[in-house]
């Protein structure tokens, strides 16, 4: 089988990106118990969980943040397929990318193996230490971002006094990348249907330089084009979302408890020194 | 390249976090006034352009292909300031919606790609293209080559930033964030990048820019509406500024990282010779809230009941202050709600 040329490996990467983002949004329409609570109290404590499993030291509390967060994803009916690959990709990666530590990282042997290398007990922590951490943290942030809509979350960015431009920024960046996106998928699937052989690299670079020019005068155009709309539709700047803006009681309710949960975990990490 | 969560301390985060902050400020400061009503439809297009740029295979001579970052040929043909907050907005939606780069180390991803990358990059393309005609070769070669460095400084401080991680944060040996010294980190991160991802940058900043040249080359000369690319002195200032800061930033990641750990001040002065004077000021700052709960709490022969009521004695305390805060918060929120409806 031939390899994938460039056309092929960023035509995967967009039917990705796309199909990912499609899920997830359909992942936040789910009535789950994390989709209940208010956007704003899951950026506090799932924020807060995050700089937790960025800071705890010790294994046992880490796997209980991870547990407990598991837990929440479970609870928020993100099916168990998802939860597994979203949790074994990155750390897999890191894996790979730390497993020469468990011999670079001097200390007391732990294995001896072959050609004098050792692995050493420190090296086997580090790599354990990191590897409950990614995940946690990937867990944290899967926990925020998979049941929260995006113009949700942006509305509690704008809560937490976010400057507005910025906001609308993201808010607008995001609804267009998908256009750009489906203009990339067109420009490389024409293309595609229409080369019989595999083209040079010098070839590929040409075609790929002016696809750049395509989308980059398309965007300026585009841009051009919805601050014209906007401004004949009256815009005056302040994203809108239909939630209600006062918190209920579960949500103060969900507030106290997850955060409780998370600085215990904290505490208990520093206490344990 | 993007840096995941988990990699780097939290230290470290909130420190790139605390350098980024003033560059996305400046620079919507002056995009605002530059792009007046239409800075919001025009920076969240050129950020969805970097995306999209992002996803890009790009073939690399040698049969491979690599991803690239976009931002040095962003400086160049909007202008810098512009180019930092489009890559941004590029970066924090794929930390949140791709997973691609941690969400407490946006910060982290934002300097490295989006405020060094082009703002070197776009100071080396300067330098080199001095004043030669808009149609030159010259210009061209200076975009591919800005565009080299510029990914190649951004490797390096990837690399910085992750090697020094187990130097400031270990505990008996054992590193709690990225495994790897600077002599295993630096390499790694540079050698692809000197090689592959750096000739990948390299190709789409030159033919990126001349695309942009044969097509919309209103926007590469003076009479353009989007008048980031016309020359100042105080831009070169402020680009010089940068790039000294930029230079400095491994410094002043030492020099506050050290302040974090009562651990790691004498390990670092065996490993590197010195405590950096940032330090003394720092460590009392730091070391109070930290190390005071740390010791207080366990006596060195604590039995397991102790230790055991301790921990209890923690999480009671724990949750009493979060809800001391949330209580505060809610006496905060309160009276603004009624404003709303």
């Amino acid at each position: 089988m031939p390899r994938r040329n460039f056309v092929e490996k960023t035509l995967l990467d967009l039917a990705g990106a796309i199909e990912h983002s499609v899920y997830a949004e359909e992942l936040a329409r789910r009535s789950g118990l994390l989709q209940r609570i208010d956007p704003r109290v899951k950026v506090v404590v799932l924020g807060f969980a995050i700089l937790v499993a960025a800071s705890l030291r010790s294994w046992p509390t880490q796997v209980a943040l991870l547990t407990l967060l598991v837990a929440l994803l479970v609870a928020s009916r993100i099916p168990p397929g998802a939860i597994a690959r979203l949790l074994f990709g990155l750390p897999l990666f890191t894996l790979v990318v730390a497993a020469p530590a468990l011999i670079l990282v001097p200390g007391p042997e732990l294995l001896r193996l072959p050609f004098g290398l050792s692995v050493t007990t420190t090296g086997a922590w580090s790599v354990l230490t990191l590897l409950l951490r990614v995940t946690a943290s990937l867990a944290a942030a899967s926990a925020l971002v998979l049941t929260t809509r995006w113009a949700d979350l942006l509305a509690a960015l704008r809560a937490f006094r976010v400057p507005l431009v910025f906001v609308l920024v993201l808010a607008m960046a995001y609804r267009y990348v998908f256009v750009l996106l489906e203009l990339l998928q067109d420009l490389l699937l024409a293309r595609r249907s229409r080369l019989l052989r595999r083209d040079e690299n010098t070839e590929q670079r040409r075609w790929l330089s002016s696809a750049l020019g395509v989308l980059f005068q398309r965007s300026l155009r585009t841009s051009e084009q919805v601050y014209l709309a906007m401004a004949a539709r009256g815009y005056r700047g302040e994203p809108r979302t239909l939630r209600n803006p006062s918190l209920a009681e579960t949500d103060w309710l969900a507030l106290s408890l997850g955060s409780a949960a998370f600085a215990a975990l904290w505490l208990v990490d520093l206490a344990r020194l | 390249m993007h840096i995941p969560d988990g990699y780097i301390s939290p230290a470290t985060a909130l420190a790139y976090y605390g350098a980024t902050l003033p560059f996305w400020y400046v620079s919507t400061q002056r995009l605002r006034s530059q792009l007046a009503g239409r800075t919001v439809p025009a920076l969240a297009l050129f950020s969805a352009f970097l995306f999209v740029v992002m996803m890009f295979n790009v073939p690399v001579p040698g049969g491979t292909t690599a991803h690239v970052v976009g931002s040095v040929l962003a400086a160049i043909v909007l202008g810098p300031w512009a180019a930092v907050v489009a890559t941004s907005v590029a970066l924090i939606v794929q930390a949140l919606f791709f997973g691609d780069g941690g969400i407490l180390a946006i910060g982290a991803n934002c300097f490295i790609l989006a405020v060094a990358m082009p703002l070197v990059g776009y100071g080396v393309f300067r330098l080199i293209a001095g004043r030669s005609p808009l149609e030159s070769r010259r210009r061209l070669l200076a975009a591919g080559l800005a565009g080299y460095v510029g990914i190649n400084v951004a490797a390096l401080l990837v690399g910085l930033t992750l090697g020094i991680q187990p130097l400031l944060w270990s505990e008996n040996g054992r590193a709690l964030y990225s495994p790897y010294g600077l002599d295993v980190a630096v390499p790694a991160m540079l050698i692809p990048h000197l090689t592959i991802a750096g000739a990948a940058e390299a190709i789409v900043t030159l033919t990126g820019l001349a695309l942009v040249r044969r097509l919309s080359p209103e926007l590469l000369g003076t009479t353009t509406s989007l008048p980031v690319v016309a020359p100042s002195s105080r831009r070169g200032l402020l680009i010089l500024l940068a790039a000294i800061i930029v230079l400095l930033t491994p410094l002043g990641l030492v020099a506050s990282g050290t302040a974090w750990g009562e651990w790691s001040a004498q390990e670092l002065e065996q490993r590197v010779g010195y405590v950096p004077s940032g330090l003394a000021r720092w460590e009392g700052w730091w070391q109070a809230p930290l190390s005071g709960y740390a010791l207080s709490w366990l006596p060195a022969d604590a039995s397991a009941v102790q230790q055991a009521l301790a921990y209890i004695l923690s999480a009671i305390v724990g949750i009493g202050l979060v809800s001391a805060v949330i209580f505060a918060l809610r006496l905060l929120v309160r009276p603004r709600t009624p404003t709303h409806s």
